[in-house]
C-alpha cells in the first residue's frame, strides 16, 4: 500500500488489518509520529496517551492473532475529546479546575469504544467544559485550524476536529450542544455527526446542558461515521436520557441511492449574515443532489431565528446547575489545596475555589444562568425559552411531514481569525445561530464537506427527523459518491 | 444602552453562585451579561399561549427497578477513589471549614 497508514480510512484499515498487510501497532505507531510530527503546529491535542495506545494496540493484535477480533473497530485509532471520564488519563474538560482529575470510572462511550477494541491515542483539546464556538476558551491554549493556522477551528469540538483534518487518528469523538461537532467539522473540512438526543449515553461525559448535550463522531466519511456511531448508539441503563429505541444498521443505509430522498429546502436558514460565496458553495451541493435524483421540496421553518435566543437562556441556565459541583470540596482545584489562608469559612473556600479554578466562559454563563433561575425571573426567561422549543421543535415536526432531510448551511461563513471574537460573547454565541435549531429540537444533523471559499472548507448541514440518523448518513454518503472535497488534506500536513 | 444589570446586582449573583469576582469583572461582567440579557428578550415576540412543554424526542420518564444492586454491578468505582478528591478529610467524611460566618475554622 502506497499511501501512509494514517491517511487511511476506518474501512481500508480494517481491510488492511483483517488482510494482514500491517498491524494495529504500525498503524498506531504511524499516527503516532505523524502527531509527533505536525501538532506542535496545530495543538489539537491536550494529552498524547502514548503508553495507553501502544498497550490498547498491541492487545488487538493478540486477540486478532488469536481468532478473536471484535470487528471493524478492533485496532482502529481514535482521539476523544477530553471531556469523557477515562481510568488512566486525566480527564480535564480543558478547565484549571480538573486539570490534575483521574476520574474513578469510566464514560459509556469509552467503555463501548474499549469493548470495540479501537485504540486511544490521546485527549483532544475544546472550549472550556464545552463553552464555545471557537476553542479558544480552553485553558490549555487555542487549537489552531490546520487549512490556516491563523484561524480557529470552530469549537468546542475544535481539537478533534482539527485531529481529523490533519489525520492524526482515523477518527475522533466529540459532543455537540449547540453546534460543537457540525460547527468544527464544517470549518475543518471532515464529517461531524450530532446524532439525535439520547441516542448515545450521555453517562460519564462532563455535562455543559444536560437537556441538549449529545455524543458523536467526527470522521473522514459518512460512512465511516455510519460505522462508529454503530458502535456508540444504544441504550445504557446508566443514563436514563438514553432512548431505548432499536438501533439500526447505519453502514447499509449508506448504500442507499440519493434517488427518490426527499430533501428540504428551507430559506429561513439562508438569511441575512450568510457569506455569499458560503451560501453559493451549499446551493451547489445541494443542486449536485437533486441531479443524481432527490427531489427538493420547499419547506419553512418560521421560528428557526429564535432558536439561538431560547438556546442561550437554556444553557446557561443548566449550566449553572451542572457547575454547581465543581466546590472546591468534592473533588478538582481547591484553594484549601493551594493557598488555605485565603479561606475562612466554607463559602470562601466555594467561592475563591471557582473564581481561581473556572475561566471566563464558565463564569459568565454560571452567572447568567443563576440569574435566569433567580425568583422572579424563571418564567420570564427559563420557562418561556422552553415554550419557544416546543413551538420551534413542532415547526421541525412538521417539516419531516414534507421531507425526508433538511439542507441547509453550517455556518454563515468560513473558519474566522484567532482573537477576532473571543473579546464579544455575544457575538461569539451567534456564532451557533445555524447549528442551534438541532439541538432545540433534538434532531439529528451532519456536516458533509461541499466545497471551498478562499481555500477554507464549508460544510453542509444535513438534518433528519428524531432517530432517523440513517437518512442523513443516506443523504451524506451519496453526495461524497459525487464529490471529492473530503478527500483534500490541509497542505500542512503533506 | 443603559446596563440591564447593575454592577451591584453582579455582585449579588456573583455571591448567589459562590463565585468571588475582582472590581475589574464585576464591570466586564456587568456589561456582556447585559448585552445577551437584552438579546434574548426577543422571545417576547413569540407567542407561547397554550404551549406545552414535552421532551422534544417525545421520550416519556424512565423508572428503574427498585431492586438492589450490588457495588459495581453496573459501574464499577471504588469509594476510597472517589473520597481521595477531597482536600481534606477525617477517615471516611470529608471535612470542610465552619459553616456560619462568624465562626472561624481552625
Amino acid at each position: 500500500m502506497s499511501k501512509p497508514l494514517y491517511l487511511l480510512t476506518i474501512e481500508e484499515a480494517a481491510a488492511g488489518l483483517q488482510a494482514g498487510d500491517f498491524s494495529s501497532v504500525e498503524l498506531t505507531e504511524a499516527c503516532l509520529t505523524h502527531i509527533q510530527k505536525h501538532d506542535a503546529k496545530i495543538h489539537s491535542f491536550i494529552r498524547v496517551e502514548a503508553d495507553i495506545a501502544l498497550s490498547q494496540a498491541r492487545e488487538s493484535d493478540a486477540r486478532r492473532a488469536a481468532g478473536k477480533s471484535r470487528g471493524i473497530l478492533d485496532g482502529i485509532p481514535y482521539n476523544l475529546k477530553d471531556v469523557y471520564a477515562t481510568i488512566g488519563s486525566l480527564t480535564t474538560a480543558a478547565s484549571h479546575i480538573l486539570e490534575e482529575w483521574q476520574a474513578p470510572y469510566n464514560a459509556t462511550v469509552y467503555q463501548k469504544l474499549c469493548h470495540a477494541g479501537a485504540v486511544l491515542l490521546g485527549k483532544t483539546n475544546t472550549d472550556e467544559f464545552t463553552m464555545g464556538s471557537s476553542t479558544e476558551s480552553s485553558y490549555f491554549g487555542v487549537t489552531r485550524n490546520p487549512w490556516d493556522t491563523d484561524r480557529v477551528p470552530g469549537g468546542s469540538s475544535g481539537g478533534p476536529a482539527a485531529a481529523m483534518a490533519a489525520r492524526f487518528g482515523l477518527f475522533a469523538v466529540g459532543t455537540d450542544t449547540g453546534g460543537s461537532i457540525r460547527q468544527p467539522a464544517a470549518f475543518c473540512g471532515v464529517v461531524g455527526l450530532r446524532p439525535t438526543y439520547g441516542r448515545v449515553s450521555r453517562f460519564g461525559e462532563l455535562p455543559m446542558a444536560s437537556s441538549l448535550d449529545q455524543t458523536g463522531p467526527i470522521t473522514a466519511t459518512a460512512r465511516d461515521a455510519a460505522i462508529v456511531l454503530q458502535v456508540l448508539a444504544g441504550h445504557d441503563p446508566l443514563d436514563a436520557t438514553s432512548s431505548p429505541n432499536p438501533v439500526p444498521d447505519y453502514l447499509s443505509a449508506t448504500d442507499q441511492p440519493l434517488a427518490g430522498v426527499k430533501i428540504g429546502v428551507a430559506e429561513e436558514y439562508f438569511g441575512e449574515g450568510i457569506h455569499a460565496e458560503v451560501e453559493r458553495t451549499v446551493r451547489d451541493a445541494i443542486a449536485a443532489l437533486a441531479k443524481e435524483g432527490a427531489e427538493i421540496v420547499p419547506v419553512s421553518l418560521p421560528l428557526i431565528h429564535y432558536s439561538l435566543a431560547a438556546y442561550y437562556i437554556i444553557v446557561p441556565a443548566e449550566v449553572s446547575s451542572n457547575m454547581a459541583r465543581y466546590d472546591g470540596i468534592h473533588y478538582g482545584y481547591s484553594v484549601e489545596r493551594t493557598e488555605p489562608k485565603k479561606a475562612e469559612v466554607l463559602y470562601d473556600v466555594y467561592a475563591k475555589s471557582r473564581a481561581e479554578g473556572l475561566g471566563a466562559e464558565v463564569k459568565r454563563r454560571v452567572m447568567l444562568g443563576t440569574y435566569e433561575l433567580s425568583s422572579g425571573y424563571y418564567e420570564a426567561y427559563y420557562a418561556k425559552a422552553e415554550k419557544v422549543r416546543a413551538r420551534v421543535s413542532g415547526d421541525f415536526t412538521h417539516a419531516f411531514t414534507q421531507c425526508d432531510v433538511l439542507a441547509a448551511p453550517v455556518a454563515p461563513h468560513t473558519a474566522f481569525k484567532i482573537g477576532e471574537k473571543i473579546g464579544d460573547p455575544l457575538s461569539m454565541y451567534k456564532e451557533d445561530i445555524l447549528t442551534v435549531p438541532v439541538n432545540i429540537a433534538g434532531v439529528p444533523g451532519i456536516s458533509v464537506p461541499c466545497g471551498f471559499v478562499n481555500d477554507l472548507p464549508v460544510g453542509l448541514q444535513l438534518i433528519a427527523d428524531r432517530f432517523q440518523e440513517e437518512k442523513v448518513l443516506r443523504v451524506a454518503a451519496g453526495y461524497q459518491r459525487l464529490t471529492d472535497y473530503h478527500c483534500q488534506l490541509p497542505s500542512l500536513i503533506s | 444602552m443603559a446596563s440591564v444589570l447593575s454592577t451591584e446586582e453582579i455582585e449579588l449573583l456573583g455571591r448567589l453562585a459562590r463565585l468571588d469576582l475582582t472590581p475589574e469583572e464585576i464591570t466586564r461582567y456587568a456589561g456582556q451579561l447585559s448585552a445577551v440579557v437584552e438579546y434574548v428578550k426577543q422571545l417576547s415576540e413569540v407567542n407561547t399561549d397554550g404551549v406545552e412543554v414535552r421532551g422534544v424526542t417525545g421520550m416519556v420518564n424512565i423508572l428503574a427497578a427498585d431492586q438492589p444492586r450490588a457495588a459495581g454491578d453496573l459501574c464499577d468505582v471504588d469509594y476510597q477513589h472517589l473520597l481521595s478528591g477531597a482536600p481534606a478529610r477525617e477517615n471516611n467524611f470529608i471535612l470542610v471549614r465552619a459553616v456560619m460566618g462568624e465562626e472561624v475554622s481552625p
